[in-house]
């Protein structure tokens, strides 16, 4: 037994030691490899790059280091760590033991400066065509991003503090995150978070060496790609957690850790637009740097915004004292990139002649207009509670204000993406207002159905028949390029072949087709949404929206780390088992099961809201229809982006940016 | 203790990081 004991003792002062020593050793060589890369572009000595380099990926083993560490203590029930203690137990389902990684203030920090380091190595890795100056500066800025996530780690926030005395048990992960979402949610949103910091590292590296043409614009745009697709996934399993877990029968709440998610992505979304412009006619130079550094200090803002509780969220289990750290990182990152930006901004000057209002740049320029606005919407919004606090008066605004503030705006883009792909580039002439008939005729159509069927929202009127027409855009380019290259001879599969060679842009085109199937799943589940809340007795029933349930009873059952109360509701030939489960291990805290049958038509939704001593039980239930248009379009977005862009090297078309400005590649 | 491992753990990274450094002028040539 003291054998045991000692080794036990032993094993954890190792492990925490381990950890704490590699992320230490990963400061030293994070800062030198800043201070080295730096010096080295600077001074074009290719060794001492190549050393800042090297520097970075031993950094980066460092944090997996770490990383192997937390996770070996986490899943051994090292309860001598202080963060093993506070996020896990011995009865959580190991799964969610192992997630515990991310599942609190320091682990989750960890985790998104482990996934900065691998990507920030990746891209590093991958920028040999730019040219040693520029990579050697991108590789400082990874690094000063590094250093001061590890500074945090090992001086405010280290997930390797040891307690005194090591309790017999850990006091478990929060209820709420006790649920198979936490495995896949929370890792692929903080990856998406700290994967813009590389699109922001190239993009200040570009300015730092003025290196102003699109060469960096083709090496980010893959990262940005990847940020985009991350958070694009992460913001959609967000929802469907959000809907399968919370019991409030909605997906979105406008909360501002939703809204601090969904802002980079809209910037990101701008970016991935009016970077082709820049691509292709080598204009808005200047603008596309500014939403690369847009959508990164929107990160550290959100970071600071949900880590520091400064505005009143749902996510208050995220709150901490490290939120000034982030003010002040935040702080020197708006300086560094508005210095940057006015100190190249005479190299930032377009030299082409301005483009038509009609004409592929000037709708990209409108949508790029139209997301900067929805992003003042939503900032605003988000600040509030905090600019008008310190006015005297705390405000809070709520999802009315976002719907009337960013709707309008979200409408004019959805109008805009059913007839942008079809304006020509420079100009535009009789061809386009021929190829625009059939989003109008989809749209018609699809007014004219809605009216006939008794609508009169506006906004539904809207939303619905744009969505139909951005959907014939895209099927009406599918077809014209499919019929173009048949007719020329080539047959299915030669249609089909260079179909693929255009994969970026048939891919942007198929993620066109997600969102618009999103956007037809929001407005019906927003519009549509129906709800009653009943009492039942065993036996009676209740009708929703022509969805009848007959309750069945309640019972009690037992699991491993909680308790259920479950009434059973029969539906059709299935049961539905919404719950109220309580945890007796953390102080009887409990939290609502949510029962959802899904169809493609409509979910049914039941939320157990109590039971009462005379076998009765409260429910509310919703019908919400065609929520699972959100996941499926989702869906299609991110495989449209895989498919756009997996195998593809360099863009498919060749820029014509070179011929109008200097070459792509040239320094 | 934490800076002795620390202190460990760069030396190990040493030869990796300083690898354009260490290697000879014949070699870099080959």
């Amino acid at each position: 037994m003291p054998v045991t004991f000692l080794y036990n003792a032993l094993y954890a002062v190792i492990l925490a030691y381990l950890g704490a020593g590699a992320l230490l050793a990963g400061l030293v060589l994070a800062a030198f490899s800043a201070l080295l890369s730096f010096w080295a572009g600077w001074t074009e000595s290719g060794v001492m790059i190549q050393v800042g380099r090297r520097a970075f990926y031993a950094t980066a083993a460092m944090i997996f280091i770490a990383s192997v560490v937390l996770e070996t203590a986490l899943l051994t029930h090292d309860f001598s760590i202080a963060y093993v203690t506070e996020h896990s137990d011995l009865s959580t389902p190991i799964a969610l033991v192992a997630a515990a990684f991310y599942g609190g203030q320091e682990g989750s920090l960890l985790y998104w400066v482990l996934i900065l380091a691998i990507l920030g190595s990746a891209s590093l890795l991958a920028s040999s065509a730019l040219g040693p100056r520029l990579a050697a500066y991108a590789a400082g800025v990874m690094a000063v991003i590094v250093t001061f996530f590890l500074f945090v780690l090992v001086l405010v926030a280290s997930p390797f503090d040891v307690l005194q005395i090591t309790p017999p048990d850990g006091l478990g992960l929060n209820p709420v995150l006790r649920d198979g979402g936490m495995l896949i949610h929370p890792p692929v949103v903080l990856a998406g978070f700290a994967s813009f910091a590389v699109p922001f590292s190239f993009a200040a590296a570009a300015l730092l060496a003025g290196r102003t043409d699109a060469a960096w614009i083709a090496h980010t745009r893959r990262f940005a790609l990847v940020a985009w697709g991350l958070q694009s996934t992460g913001l959609v399993l967000g929802m469907w957690w959000a809907y399968h877990v919370l019991g409030w029968g909605g997906y979105w709440g406008w909360d501002p850790v939703e809204n601090v998610a969904l802002m980079p992505w809209l910037a990101t979304t701008a970016y991935l637009h009016s970077s082709q412009v820049q691509e292709r006619r080598g204009r808005l130079r200047g603008w596309n740097f500014g939403l690369v550094i847009l959508a990164f200090l929107l990160v550290v803002f959100g970071t600071f915004i949900v880590r520091s509780g400064i505005v009143p969220s749902v996510h208050t289990f995220a709150v901490s004292a490290i939120g000034p750290w982030f003010l002040g990182f935040l702080g020197a990152c708006l300086v560094f990139s508005f210095g940057l930006l006015s100190f190249r901004s005479s190299a930032l000057k377009s030299n082409v002649e301005p483009a038509p209002a009609v004409s592929r740049e000037g709708a990209f320029a409108l949508q790029n207009l139209l997301l900067i606005g929805v992003i003042a919407v939503v900032f605003w919004g988000t600040v509030l509670p905090l600019v008008s606090g310190l006015a005297g008066q705390e405000r809070v605004v709520g999802a009315v204000y976002y719907e009337r503030a960013a709707g309008p705006l979200f409408a004019v883009i959805l109008l805009l993406l059913a007839a942008g792909p079809l304006v020509p580039w420079r100009h535009a002439g009789r061809p386009l207002w021929r190829s625009l008939r059939w989003p109008a005729a989809a749209f018609t159509v699809l007014l004219v159905a809605l009216v006939a069927a008794g609508v009169r929202s506006l906004p539904a009127l809207l939303a619905i028949p744009s969505a139909f027409a951005v959907a014939s855009t895209v099927l009406y380019e599918y077809a014209r390029a499919i019929g173009r290259w048949r007719l020329a001879g080539g047959g299915w599969s030669r249609a089909l072949a260079l179909v693929a060679r255009r994969r970026r842009r048939y891919g942007a085109y198929l993620a066109h087709l997600g969102l618009a199937i999103v956007v037809i799943g929001l407005a019906a589940s927003h519009f549509w949404q129906q709800e009653k809340d009943v009492t039942l007795q065993p036996g009676q029933q209740v009708s929703v929206a022509g969805y009848t349930l007959t309750y069945a009873g309640v019972q009690t059952r037992e699991l491993t780390d909680h308790s259920e109360l479950v009434a059973a509701m029969r539906f059709g030939d299935q049961t539905l088992e919404p719950a109220r489960a309580t945890y007796d291990g953390l102080g009887g805290q409990s939290l609502t099961h949510v029962a959802i049958s899904s169809t493609p038509v409509a979910d049914v939704y039941v939320v157990l809201a109590g039971t009462n001593g005379d076998g009765s039980a409260s429910f509310r239930v919703f019908v919400n229809p065609l929520v699972s248009w959100i996941w499926a379009g989702g869906a299609i977005i991110i495989l449209g982006v895989v498919l756009g862009n997996a195998g593809a090297r360099r863009a498919a078309f060749v820029p014509v940016a070179s011929r109008v400005t200097s070459p792509v590649g040239a320094s | 203790m934490t800076l002795l491992v620390a202190t460990l753990l760069l030396f190990a990274a040493g030869p990796f990081v300083l690898w354009p450094l260490l290697k000879t002028p014949e070699e870099s040539a080959v």
